[in-house]
């Protein structure tokens, strides 16, 4: 196809079904509840799947320390897990596991190699995650959790 | 004409994301809405395996996944010799929010982005607004998927051979826009 031949298609709409009589569609407001209480019925259960996801993380940080020989793959884990766990803490109103995942995946971010100081910032996210999980801090965990995420943002700055 | 509530019971649904929490999390959202037909997968290549037999209206993809991640897997659909499947409303979630994967995800071929995490009202948001405004899909030698200026996300890496296209001549985004613009949607 040349430069020029750009091409506008208007692809079959399967989600046309969904809007009764083709017309205006609005918003039942119990929809929304009802999606939020299902959200907040699952929130009883995240602490324990949490732990597993801290579990795999702490478990690919020591992999890595104990053998450089898979430190690539352990590397990848580490993001992976920490990018699960950024991925999830707020969704299940664990805001600040999302803050402390976002400051780790950022660490982690095309990383290749890692110092016994980068280990030891690593370490100190994990075991923030674990502190949050233990104490139970929901939501943005308040002066405590700020006081947790600008101490990790420092640590991080120090290094750089 | 009177506005009628969206009917989500019509619809199916297909889940990717390795992660089981987040899909639970995701379906049981899903289900609040009233979606029966559900169906849930943890790569690119089990959602590729499914898809034929399943026929999801609409598809939530993760990013990071492995064997297959979610740009490879919504780039392999939109290459798809099945209509429905080719042109199948694709949403992705993901960790990332930096503007760069933002676009990338967008240049694969999905129809809109999400960021985690996901609440059931950023989530609703996203269906209501790929339901209520179809896109077209835009052919190039290097590009097909959903007309990617809808959402005012950035120049296409392909710009500048839609700039010649008689069919994608008018407006044009920013050139760098914020992670929160490109996801404004």
């Amino acid at each position: 196809m040349s430069e020029t031949a750009a091409q506008t298609i208007t692809p079959p709409n399967p989600l046309a079904k969904a809007i009764p009589g083709g017309g205006p569609a609005k918003i039942d407001p119990n929809v929304l509840r009802q999606a939020e209480q299902a959200v907040e019925d699952l929130q009883g259960d995240y602490p324990s799947w949490a732990q597993k996801d801290i579990d795999s993380l702490r478990a690919a940080v020591e992999d890595a320390q104990k053998d450089p020989g898979v430190l690539p793959q352990a590397i990848a884990e580490i993001y992976k897990c920490a990018l699960d766990l950024k991925g999830q803490g707020g969704g299940f109103g664990y805001d600040l596991i999302t803050s402390i995942g976002d400051l780790l995946t950022k660490f982690m971010e095309e990383r290749e190699a890692v110092s016994t100081r980068d280990f030891e910032i690593i370490c100190a996210h994990v075991d923030a995650m674990q502190a949050v999980i233990r104490q139970d801090i929901k939501g943005d965990g308040d002066k405590i959790g700020n006081q947790i995420v600008d101490g990790l943002s420092e640590l991080v700055l120090k290094e750089d | 004409m009177t506005a009628l509530p969206v009917d989500f019971a019509q619809l199916s649904v297909m889940v990717v994301d390795d992660n089981r929490h987040m899909r639970a999390l995701i379906c049981s959202i899903l289900r609040a809405l009233s979606i029966k037909k559900l169906k849930e997968v943890g790569d690119g290549e089990a959602a590729l395996e499914e898809i034929t037999a399943f026929q999801p209206d609409i598809l939530i993809t993760d990013w990071h996944m492995e064997p297959m991640d979610g740009t490879t897997l919504v780039k392999a659909l939109r290459h798809s010799s099945v209509e429905t499947t080719r042109y199948m409303p694709i949403i992705m979630l993901s960790g990332h929010s930096d503007t760069t994967r933002v676009r990338e995800a967008r240049d694969s071929g999905v129809n809109d982005f999400l960021t985690k995490p996901v609440s059931a009202k950023s989530l609703l948001a996203r269906l209501i607004t790929i339901i209520e405004n179809p896109r077209p899909f835009i052919k190039t030698e290097h590009y097909f998927g959903p007309d990617r200026r809808r959402h005012d996300m950035g120049p296409p890496h392909d710009i500048a051979e839609r700039r010649s296209g008689e069919a994608v001549a008018a407006e044009e985004a920013p050139a760098e826009l914020s992670p929160e613009e490109v996801l404004a949607g």
